[in-house]
């Protein structure tokens, strides 16, 4: 049954890539798959290991195509293809008038499988395949539209500082085999001790996919992708992988990798909840979100806090696939705007999106009893411990609130800026954002218990925060250009790293290498010419230097056979 | 084979054209899969003295395939001079399969002569070659004799495959052969010619030589990496992908020779399956290389924006082949990689950090040639796609790669029974 | 009687010389000369060797006699394939061929001289064998007038060591005094003249140039085999004990010499002409060094070399030439075209073909004595050759600039059966070999 959920999206990327489907085809087929795959993971109960086949079978390297099955893979598996579902359904809408359509499910499709195979491995090398099998995936939908030339930049972009993450997590594998003689998860886990090399190599993986500084500068680039994408890939699931990478891998994790962690995750939570308070790009803004979010949930694993932190991870599925699928509404119905200038006033025209936005923000935002709050305040308890920590993480929330709130009434209230009037979305762009609505306003209350919320005298402060964040941003929003630009930090990395690696790899072709191959050949080829013609000289046509060569030689022949002997 | 080592000159006396030489080229296959790899010796020289010797053990037998499939492809993308393929062929297989010094030296030198008549202005080449073989038989002089000291022998031998290969250094020759020779001759020099050296080191400097390799080993590891480096940066700093694509191979090579210098089992075993790789994944990018080339007309990487939209077939192929280059798990590559960068792990963490960032590089160059083209606002021209017979001939190389990279157990079996 | 079969291959050169004198047709004359020829050979093969005491003193009759007359003779058949069907040529030929014997059997100084101003006079006239040619009158004249100072050496030598040993035998004198040496390094001066060495090439190049071709595929073969048989005869036979460090010194010039000057060469006679003598450098390696390869291991790469040389004059007969004059000779004939380069390739010791073997089998036993700089040398030319060679080749198979003239006639026959022997002998050489390291 597990294969089956696992290899169904794999089926359908393969065959909407072969199989050229009429378009009323490929919606159903792309959903499809993944609902019923959905539904798969929903029916197993138990939870076990199983093996395919033995994928690499040296022994020192070994590796065998198995998958495991426990609460953690079962809470991702169906955030992965329940979430995934309801954004594959809202893309038939989405993409209605893109003609690359089954281009675009295909991939998704394929992001899924991946994205399972990560979160269901049994080894960190198989682990390691899903891994860089979702970066592939957001790599071919971040340039989904190929000919915009930032869409393909920022795919670039998102390849390329993925694979600097990659190159620790695969340090990371390779430590393991020669700590532990396997990457088996479960058997690192039982058998480890906690070794802080180990675990910090881990985190550096986990930074590349989940953003965290200082490998974040893919993510608010990776925007220019369609809408739903944002909203699958960069907000619900794959940026997810890193904090299921280290919940996962939590005994192996020292005290002193911890402190890094949460270290990491606070300054990137603070940082991108600064940069958020003043985009003008409504996507842009949810980025930052994410980004923010995603550092309070490193926070919290870094206090040791993994059920606090999928709890979140959880919650935020929820809610920003939400957010992002609603601005994908408005996107949409726009024809393309995505520029917070050109809104205004959306919510006499967008009567149902401007409902589903808005419980998106107040969710977020974290009033109770919507989802979020439970999650967040969580989180915060769980930080209460350090004073520093639970200060960061208070202002953090003051600011998500705040800032969401400002993107909203900048979109949705006041006065319209927008050219021609919008229709409200299709329902088939409704229904699944509706669906989302809904979990962002039960789900906490719903999952609260299994993990472990319980209320305390900290929730008023998280309340009272909640609150005084969202009448903020109802009424001041001024733009600083520091946070606009992100703190310059994508010009820093351009003028200290890229630059001198580009100006590098221009001396090695331009200059290096003309000499090494031209050069020193020439050389050599217009000694060797030279030589031959001076020697040539000696020939000069003239009888009598031919007999006085021969005298000369002869003289010398003589001198040496009497003088020598 | 015998029959293995004849058969392809006799059919190169025959002067073939294409259908029929493609069909001559399949020879070696059928006769490796068949299993027709008895040894043949017999005197020949100096009164036995030297041997005409040709086995095959498990090393020889990868390569022997490798030519075997290898071969056939850069046949169906060749204009002309079928002759002059069919019987490097042959020489290749007497290469890899001799167990005679002499003859070994014999070939290593014979295969640069059909070499020398399919590239265009080869003059770079051959005095690189001859140079490198003139080495080979010096050192195979010295060999027979055991007058020099071993230290300088094994020296001049890894000179010689040094140059082949080719190591940095010595990789002058490399990027103007590659560019300015056909399709075919460039996917003959980067997929067999270079393992050429490759083998030469695992067959005789490290059997014959193990003491002084290992001592050498840090210096020629350092080396190595920096000619992984090397490559990577030159291959970014490139404006024609032809040429990239050559220092891409320039650095996959210096990764492959970094598996053998690190001495230990696992690396060695890892370059051989990389070397393997390469030959397939290289071939596969010339061979897409040369198809864009003959729709652009040039090999500038600015000659033309957004490809995709009228040669999707072409780029979806171009893109797994990159894709393959730069090891994406799931494909060959991603398993011969991390068996040398394990390999090197065992010994240093910091050079295996070092040669990892191999992994980024490759991705920032391959996709800046990738994006250059295929990508961006499309400007004019017409292009048409790939047809049916083109993927028919880029389809063993795919396959292969997916082979090796889902199911790799049965090439590791055979890899793992070397030494 | 079987005296007078011993010496039957000169007597039947000598008598079949003589007739030609008198018949006038083609047919005749070639038929004559083939006879001649072959009937020398099968004498030779055949005849016991003489024990006769008026003979033994003068001549030779031992195994490398053997070997040299048939080499010989198989380079006259060759010559005579390439060259003119006339009655005169035909007989300075056979004279040439007769004097390159007598060098092959001399056990004497005077048969030695005898067989040297043979060769040469008659050389000298077929240098000039085409009237209306200046450059071959040139050629005739320069030839005549160095190899007369030549000769004048050559005999003072032979005086001034009757002197030193009061007799003109080819043995090692009981003691070694300058005056011995002073005769002998004379000697070897003019042979080093005929083998075209360092600084005594200098006639070479101007005169290969100028003669007919046939008759430069003469000098280039036979001459130097000739000279090469001289050096045999008397370095290693007799003067075994001698020091060749000398040999050893005139080597490196003239490699460095001839290979490089090569390289700026279109003319391809002349060429031709620094191929050889960069090659009589190289068979000079084994009389320098000795040793117990040494021999077989030069009279190997002597009948490579005769091959390849015929084979590559043959063919030239067909083209102006020139390095423009031979350019895409493959696309009017593929056959001749691929000999050509076939025979190229043996000559400057490229694999697959033999001439790399024979290289490499002369490196090995100078090697083996110790000569490593000789050998380093020897290495490092041939890398350099290879270059002017293989631009050879490629011009052959590049587009052809000048109409090319239909391939008919002995060259034809002749190049291909020398190509076909190199063929032979690359893929199985061991009888040869067997052959040469009997002869002892």
């Amino acid at each position: 049954m597990i294969w089956t959920a696992l290899f169904l999206p794999l089926a359908g990327f393969l065959t909407l890539l072969f199989v050229p489907f009429s378009r009323r085809v490929v919606n159903i087929i792309g959903p499809a798959t993944i609902l019923a795959s959905f539904c798969c993971f929903l029916g197993i109960t138990e939870y076990f290991e199983t093996t395919l086949y033995t994928w690499i079978s040296l022994p020192y390297l070994r590796a065998d195509f198995s998958l495991h099955f426990d609460a953690l893979s079962k809470l991702m598996t169906l955030i992965i293809t329940g979430v995934g579902f309801l954004i594959h359904a809202y893309s038939a809408g989405y993409m209605d008038h893109d003609k690359d359509f089954r281009r675009y499910f295909c991939v998704m499709n394929f992001f899924i499988f991946s994205m399972l195979l990560l979160v269901l491995a049994q080894n960190l090398l198989l682990l390691f395949v899903g891994w860089e099998g979702v970066g592939l995936a957001s790599y071919l939908l971040i340039g989904f539209w190929y000919e915009r030339p930032a869409a393909q930049m920022a795919a670039k972009k998102a390849f390329v500082v993925n694979r600097i993450g990659d190159l620790g997590l695969l340090l990371a594998i390779f430590l393991s085999f020669i700590l532990f003689g396997t990457s088996d998860i479960a058997a690192v886990n039982q058998n480890g001790q906690a070794v802080t090399l180990l675990c910090l190599l881990l985190f550096w993986g986990a930074s590349g996919k989940s953003a965290q500084m200082p490998l974040h500068t893919w993510l608010p680039d990776a925007m220019e992708g369609p809408t739903p994408v944002s909203a699958l890939i960069h907000a619900a699931t794959m940026v997810t992988a890193g904090v299921y990478l280290v919940v996962r891998m939590s005994p192996l994790f020292t005290a002193d990798g911890l402190q890094v962690v949460a270290l990491i995750g606070g300054i990137t939570a603070l940082y991108s909840a600064l940069c958020a308070t003043s985009q003008t790009d409504i996507k842009r803004v949810l980025a930052y979100s994410t980004l923010s979010q995603l550092g309070l949930m490193f926070m919290a694993c870094g206090f040791k806090a993994y059920n606090a932190a999928m709890f979140h991870l959880t919650m935020h599925a929820f809610a920003k696939a939400l957010l992002f699928l609603s601005a994908g509404n408005v996107i949409h119905m726009l024809h393309g705007v995505q520029e917070m200038s050109e809104m205004g006033g959306l919510a006499k025209y967008l009567k149902k999106t401007n409902v589903l936005f808005l419980i998106g923000v107040l969710s977020m935002g974290g009033i109770p009893p919507l989802a979020i709050f439970f999650s967040k305040d969580l989180i915060l308890e769980e930080l209460s411990s350090s004073t520093p920590y639970y200060v960061l993480g208070l202002t953090v929330s003051l600011l998500t609130a705040y800032y969401l709130m400002r993107a909203y009434s900048l979109a949705f209230w006041g006065p319209t800026r927008v050219k021609t009037a919008p229709e409200e979305a299709p329902k088939v762009m409704i229904l699944p954002v509706a669906v989302l609505g809904v979990l962002s306003i039960v789900g906490g209350m719903w999952l609260a218990q299994s993990f472990g919320f319980h209320a305390g005298p900290g929730m008023w402060i998280s309340i009272a925060v909640a609150i005084g964040g969202i009448l903020l941003g109802m009424a001041y929003r001024p733009a600083l250009r520091l946070f606009y630009k992100a703190f310059y930090i994508n010009e820093l990395y351009q003028v200290s790293i890229v630059g001198p690696l580009r100006w590098l790899s221009s001396l090695v072709a331009n200059v290096f290498e003309p000499t090494i191959s031209d050069t020193s050949l020439e050389m050599t080829v217009d000694a060797s010419y030279k030589t031959a013609s001076l020697m040539q000289k000696m020939q000069s046509g003239l009888i009598r230097s031919y007999i006085a060569w021969i005298l000369i030689g002869t003289s010398a022949v003589l001198l040496y056979l009497v003088g020598v002997s | 084979m015998l029959l293995l080592f004849l058969l392809p000159l006799f059919f190169a006396l025959l002067v073939p054209n294409q259908k029929a030489a493609f069909i001559y080229s399949l020879a070696p296959l059928a006769l490796l899969v068949t299993g027709h790899t008895e040894p043949i010796q017999v005197d020949w020289f100096i009164q036995g003295a030297i041997k005409f010797h040709l086995a095959a053990d498990n090393l020889s037998l990868i390569f022997l395939y490798l030519v075997a499939v290898i071969v056939p492809i850069t046949i169906l993308v060749q204009k002309d001079k079928y002759s002059l393929t069919l019987l490097l062929q042959g020489l290749l297989i007497g290469f890899f399969s001799s167990q005679d010094l002499l003859f070994f030296a014999f070939f290593f030198e014979a295969i640069l002569l059909p070499l020398f008549f399919m590239l265009e202005k080869p003059y770079k080449f051959i005095i690189y070659m001859v140079a490198g073989s003139c080495l080979m038989v010096a050192a195979v002089l010295s060999v027979l004799f055991g007058g020099i000291s071993s230290t300088v022998v094994a020296a001049i031998f890894l000179l010689a495959f040094a140059v082949k290969t080719p190591l940095f250094p010595f990789h002058g020759w490399l990027a103007d052969t590659y560019c300015l020779a056909p399709t075919s001759a460039t996917i003959l020099l980067s997929s067999l010619l270079s393992k050429a050296g490759i083998y030469g080191l695992l067959r005789i400097s490290y059997r014959l030589f193990p003491a002084e390799m290992l001592a050498w080993s840090d210096l020629l590891v350092m080396v190595a990496i920096g000619g992984v480096l090397y490559g990577a940066f030159a291959a970014w700093g490139q404006l024609d992908y032809k040429r990239l694509i050559a220092y891409s191979s320039l650095s996959h090579v210096n990764f492959i020779l970094v598996g053998i210098f690190a001495g230990n089992m696992i690396a060695q075993q890892g370059a051989i399956f990389s070397a393997i790789n390469h030959s397939i994944t290289i071939a596969g990018l010339f061979l897409v290389a040369g198809w864009l080339e003959v729709r652009l007309q040039s090999t500038n990487m600015l000659a033309g924006h957004g490809l995709t939209a009228q040669i999707p077939r072409l780029a979806w192929l171009t893109l797994f082949f990159i894709l393959s280059s730069v090891a994406l798990p799931g494909l060959n590559t991603f398993i011969s990689e991390i068996m040398v960068l394990y390999g090197l792990f065992q010994i240093s963490f910091w050079q295996t950090l070092l040669v990892g960032t191999t992994v980024v590089l490759s991705v920032i160059y391959m996709l800046r040639w990738f994006h250059s083209l295929y990508f961006n606002k499309p400007t004019g021209g017409h292009y048409s796609d790939i047809q049916t017979k083109e993927l028919l001939i880029g389809s063993p190389l795919v396959l292969l790669i997916l082979w090796f990279g889902i199911y790799p157990t049965a090439i590791l079996t055979i890899i793992q029974s070397i030494k | 009687m079987s005296d007078i079969f011993a010496v039957g291959p000169l007597l039947i050169l000598f008598i079949g010389a003589l007739l030609l004198l008198l018949v006038d047709n083609i047919k005749a004359v070639s038929v004559s000369t083939f006879g001649a020829l072959i009937g020398a050979a099968l004498c030779a093969v055949m005849a016991p060797a003489s024990t006769s005491t008026l003979l033994t003193p003068w001549l030779a009759f031992d195994k490398l006699s053997l070997f040299f007359t048939l080499l010989f003779l198989g380079i006259g058949v060759g010559v005579h394939l390439i060259g003119e069907k006339k009655a005169e040529f035909s007989f300075f030929l056979l004279s040439s061929i007769f004097g390159l014997i007598l060098i092959a059997m001399a056990r004497d100084y005077l048969t030695l001289f005898l067989g040297l101003e043979t060769l040469s006079i008659s050389l000298y006239v077929l240098c000039s064998f085409i009237k209306t040619s200046p450059t071959g009158a040139e050629a005739a004249f320069k030839y005549f007038l160095l190899g007369s100072v030549s000769t004048a050496i050559l005999l003072f030598g032979i005086a001034l060591i009757y002197g030193a040993t009061g007799t003109t035998k080819l043995i090692m004198p009981p003691q070694v005094d300058s005056l011995f040496l002073a005769g002998a390094g004379l000697v070897t001066v003019s042979l080093l003249f005929k083998a075209a060495i360092f600084p005594f090439h200098i006639w070479a190049p101007d005169v290969y140039a100028g003669a007919p071709i046939s008759v430069t595929a003469l000098m280039a073969a036979g001459t130097k085999a000739g000279a090469f048989a001289a050096f045999v005869r008397i370095f290693m036979m007799s003067y075994s004990s001698l020091d060749q460090s000398l040999l050893a010194i005139a080597i490196f010039p003239t490699l460095i010499f001839a290979n490089f000057v090569a390289m700026q060469q279109t003319e391809l006679r002349r060429f031709f002409a620094y191929s050889s003598i960069s090659h009589a450098g190289f068979l000079l390696i084994p009389i320098a060094s000795g040793g117990p390869d040494a021999l077989s291991s030069m009279l190997f790469y002597l009948v490579v070399y005769a091959l390849a040389t015929l084979g590559c004059f043959a063919c030239l007969t067909f083209v102006e030439p020139t390095l423009d004059g031979v350019k895409g000779l493959f696309s009017s004939s593929p056959v001749l075209a691929c000999c050509f380069s076939f025979c190229l390739l043996t000559l400057g010791g490229i694999p697959p073909s033999i001439g790399f073997f024979a290289k490499f089998y002369l490196l090995k036993a100078a090697f083996g004595q110790g000569y490593i700089a000789l050998v380093i040398l020897g290495l490092l030319t041939t890398i350099f050759a290879a270059f002017y060679y293989l631009r050879i080749v490629a011009a052959l198979f590049a587009e052809p600039k000048t109409a090319q003239r239909s391939v008919v006639g002995g060259g034809a026959v002749a190049s291909f059966i020398a190509t076909s022997a190199l063929i032979a002998l690359t893929i199985y050489p061991e009888p040869l070999l067997t052959i040469l390291v009997a002869i002892k």
